[in-house]
């Protein structure tokens, strides 16, 4: 069913075993300089990782109706995520299966049928090919031309609750088992709404920089960093509180401590999946009645119970292995264009139900910590530069994440459940990198 | 006032101000640049101008509060994206009042050209790197004594629906 039947796996990279540059043991968690700035290890990931495992590639609040598409990427290679006129949403490789040329140069748009600029090949929405241009002339194509079937369809595709999800491996497992308890995070998120929907309205947020795509993966779950790099934003917290658009989101604390206690509640996890997972519960069910959200809980109430409620209406944040992060009101996505070179893009949502005045603050709680001259994310992306810059010195070649090793708890199901100040999640993603990256030596 | 000055002389005022207002930012002089605003201004630099703050998250749309805001979190902390800090030069043409101007503001349309860089130890990853940043802006001006006030600013980036790096400096 994927059109283009022809797959040779000459594409494959040689197969080194990469696992050693995760040094774990039950006291010991390091990882290898090399894991981050390699440029084998990059290519290596983009087909062990990114080609095989379920990956994000839009959400379907973009393309409601039939023929709706935008364009995105399964680690470095182009694809269209369209609904056909059936309604059914594909993933097409965004390249004509004829001379190579790219089909959609649009990010978003909606079209009968996809037409190749450079001969004028034509495609329907489902990808299927429906017309090659001066077929049966002289010089033409003869009659038994051994013409594709269509675009290349990426072999799997799931979505759950709005999230598409894609896979390049045709032997890959359900989407469910690969998301696991990261499902957990999703559910919290979206049953934010009444009718537990999100919609991608707002344009996105996106940022470029010079460092490896995994130091955005381990930092949006990263309590840790939060004391220290946003400690400025924290104090504009203390001075001005809500009343320039936080909307209470941003939890401060006059000091250290206090701050540290915000931080530092809830669980982590780990997960076998690679997903790193941090649950915020709200501690006192009281402060949910008040605020800018009390009404809106007040009719969650009778739908959740309290532990639910504060579950919900507490803070949680995910990265879902390999490149999709949840966070505040936002997904989030990273794509790797080198081994040096990230692209993150932040889409804020609203909530579907949701008074139209608690979206709009929450676009400008977004505006203050997330965008380019936010307080939040750009000192992130700066030290990303920085971490970039320091590990040219290869003489050191370990980065330690033992923070809270000795408290991490494996689960029934072999996730890692660890304390809220420590790396359990990080050391979730590398698990999983190691695995994949072990290859088949030959 | 306005209405007894020609076009040229109001475009010369204008032109002046906005050169003023470029060079206090160039000189880092923020507490002076910030004085230039009324206190109901709106700075804004939006992803997308043709679509309401409801439902587009924008660049900056700060009131006056959250420029003031803005102005503390430049003066009164250090943070990573401004360590080192920024340098700047605005260059700043094609100043035209906008025909529609009442006589309550005066509305002027200019294009200018940001050159910005973060030196420090410059050989460093993210550091030394001389970006240009063509915009276009809008001001909003209100007479205040012989010169102006900046009653909204709006700074359309060229590429501003594309990624952006930082942008921690003033614009």
């Amino acid at each position: 069913m994927t059109f283009v039947e022809t797959h040779t796996g000459r594409n494959d990279l040689p197969t080194r075993d990469f696992s050693w540059m995760v040094d774990a043991s039950a006291k010991r968690f390091r990882i290898h300089t090399q894991a981050y700035v390699g440029e084998d290890v990059y290519k290596a990931e983009l087909e062990r990782i990114f080609e095989r495992t379920w990956t994000y590639v839009a959400h379907e609040s973009e393309i409601p109706t039939p023929n709706e598409y935008v364009t995105s990427y399964i680690g470095d290679q182009p694809v269209i995520a369209v609904r056909d006129r059936e309604g059914v949403v594909r993933v097409l490789i965004n390249r004509c299966v004829h001379r190579g040329a790219a089909l959609c140069r649009e990010a978003k748009g909606k079209t009968r049928a996809f037409i190749c600029p450079y001969h004028g090949w034509s495609y329907d929405t489902s990808g299927k090919l429906v017309g090659i241009t001066d077929r049966n002339i002289a010089g033409g194509y003869d009659e038994d031309f051994d013409a594709p079937e269509g675009l290349y369809r990426v072999p799997k595709v799931d979505i759950y609750r709005g999230f598409i999800f894609a896979n390049l491996d045709p032997d890959a497992g359900p989407l469910l088992d690969h998301l696991g308890r990261a499902r957990d995070i999703i559910d919290l998120k979206l049953n934010m709404s009444p009718v537990g929907e999100i919609r991608l309205v707002s344009k996105p947020y996106s940022v470029r920089y010079k460092g490896n795509w995994k130091f955005q993966a381990e930092n949006i779950v990263d309590q840790y960093h939060f004391l220290f790099v946003h400690s400025p934003f924290s104090k504009l917290q203390t001075k001005y509180g809500e009343s320039t658009g936080d909307f209470g989101v941003h939890k401060a604390g006059k000091s250290h401590a206090e701050r540290r206690n915000t931080r530092y509640h809830g669980d982590t996890y780990g997960c076998s999946q690679g997903h790193g997972l941090a649950f915020q519960p709200e501690s006192d069910p009281e402060n949910l009645k008040q605020g800018h959200f009390a009404e809106h809980f007040a009719r969650l109430s009778e739908k959740y119970d309290e532990e639910m409620l504060c579950r919900i209406g507490g803070k949680c944040a995910a990265a879902i292995f390999p490149n999709l992060g949840m966070i505040h009101h936002q997904i989030r996505t990273w794509r790797p264009l080198g081994p040096d070179l990230t692209e993150v893009t932040v889409y804020p949502y609203e909530l579907v139900g949701l008074d139209d005045e608690l979206n709009a603050g929450m676009l400008r709680s977004q505006e203050r910590f997330y965008g380019p001259s936010g307080y939040g994310m750009p000192d992130d992306v700066d030290i990303f530069s920085q971490n970039t810059e320091g590990l040219r010195g290869r003489a050191v070649e370990w980065l330690i994440l033992e923070r809270g090793i000795g408290s991490d708890v494996e689960t029934e199901n072999g996730d890692f459940r660890g304390l809220p100040a420590s790396e359990a999640c990080q050391r979730g993603l590398w698990r999983k990198w190691a695995s994949a990256m072990k290859g088949i030596e030959q | 006032m306005m209405a007894t000055m020609s076009l040229s002389d109001v475009t010369a005022a204008a032109s002046a101000f906005l050169f003023q207002e470029a060079k206090l930012l160039d000189d880092a002089r923020i507490r002076d640049w910030h004085a230039l605003y009324t206190d109901d201004c709106h700075y804004w630099v939006p992803i997308d101008e043709t679509r309401p703050a409801t439902e587009c998250a924008a660049i900056i749309n700060d009131n006056a509060l959250a420029l003031e805001e803005r102005i503390y979190h430049l003066l009164e902390t250090t943070f990573a994206a401004q360590t080192p800090k920024s340098r700047t030069l605005h260059f700043i043409t094609n100043v035209f009042i906008d025909p529609a101007s009442g006589d309550g503001a005066t509305v002027v349309h200019s294009n200018q050209l940001i050159f910005e860089l973060r030196t420090g130890d410059y050989r460093q990853v993210g550091l030394g790197e001389l970006r240009p940043i063509p915009t276009s802006m809008t001001h909003e001006l209100v007479r205040a004594g012989d010169s102006f006030k900046i009653r909204s600013k709006t700074i359309r980036i060229i590429d501003r629906d594309m990624p952006q790096s930082n942008l921690t400096f003033l614009l």
